[in-house]
């Protein structure tokens, strides 16, 4: 399947989950922080020099207890108007707003109770 | 010769299986750590392979899964450890930097779940200046500072 917007790389682990933007493991990152308005939802931000890139596009996203917080964040999203899409290949997402992202990953982890994974074979074929 | 950061790791539990909360699938312990703010902690193999991956996926970041074995020093002498503002009843976040022989240094943060059965979230990144909320102006809980 061909990638539309940001791929991001997938880790669920009993509650924890988060993701990260595959496209350009080179940049650098700021600390986590949270995101505004959106309790539990943390994100990394892209920085070069020290200094954020792109007006400061969102490179990684935590969550920690995603079980218990995912339906409200997906409910926030759903009201912001992120522009990026983003896709993510394990899961046969392609060009998703990010709602529909953390929602696709909430009814596979969190309702379909599947197991942990964290996807090691994804960083293969990225490489 | 025991490194320091082994000294205060107990094994004792090394292979058993635990489930750190309901409903979670089981994991299994890799070891435990005295925390003065939440007594004992444990870390899984579970957790600690998924944290090398995660990290490995950011070359600013990959530093982190190398020096997993930083974290019983982290969790056992912090510098900083704050009530994480998301979860002010659940989950502190302890903070440390580490001066490593090159010169370099580094900074982990380690979530820890605090109620019941205290474990290791996941390790992060951490760049020495401000604790999680600081940026957002929220008045922040501190256990150590």
């Amino acid at each position: 399947m061909m990638s539309v917007g940001k791929t991001l790389g997938v880790s669920y682990l009993n509650g924890v989950l988060e993701l990260t933007v595959l496209d350009d493991p080179e940049v650098g990152t700021t600390d986590y922080e949270m995101l505004e308005g959106i309790p539990g939802l943390e994100v990394t931000r892209a920085t070069e020099n020290g200094k954020l890139l792109h007006r400061g596009d969102i490179v990684g996203l935590l969550v920690l207890r995603f079980h218990e917080k995912g339906p409200g964040i997906i409910h926030s999203l759903s009201k912001l108007s992120f522009p990026d899409r983003y896709s993510v290949p394990e899961m046969g997402v392609s060009g998703a707003t990010l709602d529909r992202v953390f929602q696709t990953l909430y009814d596979y982890y969190v309702l379909g109770e599947r197991e942990p994974t964290t996807v090691p074979e994804l960083m293969t074929t990225q490489a | 010769m025991h490194s320091t950061a082994e000294l205060i790791v107990d094994y004792s539990e090394n292979g058993k299986g635990i489930v750190l909360e309901e409903g979670y699938h089981p994991e299994t312990i890799h070891y435990s750590v005295r925390s003065e703010f939440d007594g004992k902690v444990y870390m899984t193999y579970e957790r600690e392979r998924n944290i090398a991956i995660k990290r490995r996926r950011r070359k600013s970041e990959e530093y982190v899964s190398v020096h997993l074995d930083k974290v019983p020093l982290v969790l056992a002498d912090p510098d900083k450890v704050i009530v994480d503002p998301d979860y002010p009843d659940s989950t502190h976040i302890y903070y440390r930097m580490f001066e490593l022989e090159s010169g370099e240094r580094i900074g982990l943060a380690v979530p820890v779940f605090t109620k019941a059965t205290r474990y290791v979230y996941t390790v992060h990144s951490w760049k020495g200046e401000r604790v999680k909320g600081e940026a957002r102006g929220l008045t922040i809980t501190w256990l150590k500072r």
